[in-house]
């Protein structure tokens, strides 16, 4: 049982590694081109995905940058790809959910904060075998967000 | 041992994540109720846990929002690129030198700009990180030197390049040595550019103490790959300096301050030379 634990717990680290690279070029067609006037704010985080499931994105947000965030999944999962974004306290900050499943948001901290994202593929009981690449990616812009 | 790590990784996490509250906001301050099972059932679920980093850009970005000046001197010399022979300062020193390209670049140092791009493709190259700085790459910076946004892009996307590059090709161990370097030059220049007196530029401060949240991610993201040596040993440099981090706490001693500055100083010392 410890041993299973073990390997569980070492898939969850190695799992993103393996994922990012099939996912690049995805994320390259699909998410980068939404990145509109918004600068890609380096390495976008990418994962095959199924239903069911979901990833936790940590990622800090620094005072008078205003961010993108896209998200995008492959053709065969659910189109109502969930992300919410919560602060370090778990206060929620956004949930697409209540926003009609939107694969864009743009948001400017008032703070610099931590933050937590969480991608949930959604159970609608297709076959959970099948795994597809999900992609978010972050754009950022300065100060008054009107380039520079 | 390489067990323990892990296990010791997810119960930090773990810890972090179920010691949280439950009453929740949405963007327009409407009370949402997500139950504490809620927020625990996503952390339970989750079938991996990433780290976005900051790239070179978004820290030269805020370094422009705090309104320092442009300083050639605090940059690290083109001429060092020759003096990196392991693929450890390879990774680092393309990190760096990507981080000052990005400063010079939006400080408008086109030259330097230049110069540095090309210094960054000759470390790439020399990584293996084929057509991440391509000839094409550096006649397009040429090309629209005068256009900031565009060279950003394409700074932006060649750090991008370099780092998937890696990870694809199972070296992801120098893809987050990168980040390192040019998370690390962004603090270096950070603390250099607000000098002595903590207290000249408030905005600078915040930016610096901001830093914090960074460096537990980027810790949280070299620990993948702690079982490579020199990474362990990254990873225990990055640790001393979250101590000396935490003490940083408003309103900050200026004296503290001058032990945090130097200690990023000697890190990123080490890490170029």
């Amino acid at each position: 049982m410890k041993k299973i634990k073990l390997i569980v717990l070492a898939l969850i680290i190695i799992f993103p590694i393996i994922s990012y690279a099939q996912c690049k070029e995805f994320t390259e067609s699909t998410a980068i081109p939404l990145l509109d006037d918004f600068i890609l704010s380096g390495r976008y985080n990418s994962l095959k995905m199924g239903e069911g499931e979901q990833i936790l994105i940590f990622k800090t947000l620094n005072k008078g940058i205003t961010y993108r965030f896209i998200i995008c999944g492959e053709t065969g999962l659910p189109d109502n790809i969930e992300f919410e974004i919560l602060d370090w306290e778990d206060n929620l900050i956004y949930n697409n959910k209540s926003d009609s499943y939107k694969k864009i948001w743009d948001y400017k901290s008032s703070s610099t904060q931590r933050i937590k994202i969480v991608i949930k593929v959604p159970d609608e009981g297709g076959d959970a075998t099948v795994k597809a690449c999900v992609t978010l990616v972050t754009g950022i812009k300065n100060l008054e967000g009107g380039g520079f | 041992m390489k067990h323990v790590k892990i296990i010791l990784n997810c119960l930090f996490i773990s810890l972090i994540l179920f010691g949280c509250k439950s009453n929740n906001k949405d963007a327009d301050g409407n009370e949402i109720k997500i139950t504490k099972e809620d927020i625990e059932n996503s952390y339970d679920q989750a079938q991996a846990i990433l780290y976005s980093l900051p790239s070179p850009v978004e820290t030269a970005m805020i370094l422009e929002s705090a309104g320092v000046e442009f300083n050639p001197s605090l940059l690290n010399p083109v001429s060092n690129v020759n003096d990196y022979t392991s693929n450890k300062k390879k990774a680092l020193n393309l990190g760096i030198y990507s981080a000052d390209l990005s400063y010079a670049s939006l400080f408008d140092q086109q030259q330097i700009t230049i110069n540095y791009m090309a210094a960054s493709k000759k470390l790439a190259d020399q990584l293996g990180i084929l057509d991440a700085i391509s000839d094409t790459t550096l006649q397009k910076i040429e090309d629209n030197i005068s256009d900031k946004n565009e060279i950003m892009n394409i700074i932006s996307e060649t750090f991008m390049n370099s780092s998937s590059y890696l990870e694809e090709n199972n070296r992801g161990e120098l893809s987050s040595m990168i980040i390192l370097g040019g998370w690390i030059e962004g603090l270096y220049l950070s603390v250099k550019l607000i000098g002595d007196d903590v207290k000249s530029n408030k905005d600078l401060l915040d930016i610096i103490l901001g830093q914090q949240f960074s460096l537990e991610d980027m810790i949280g993201l070299l620990e993948y790959y702690q079982d490579y040596k020199e990474v362990g040993l990254l990873v225990a440099e990055l640790k001393e300096l979250k101590i000396m981090f935490e003490k940083l706490e408003e309103p900050v001693n200026s004296k503290e301050f001058e032990l945090f500055s130097q200690k990023v100083n000697d890190i990123r010392t080490g890490y170029i030379e």
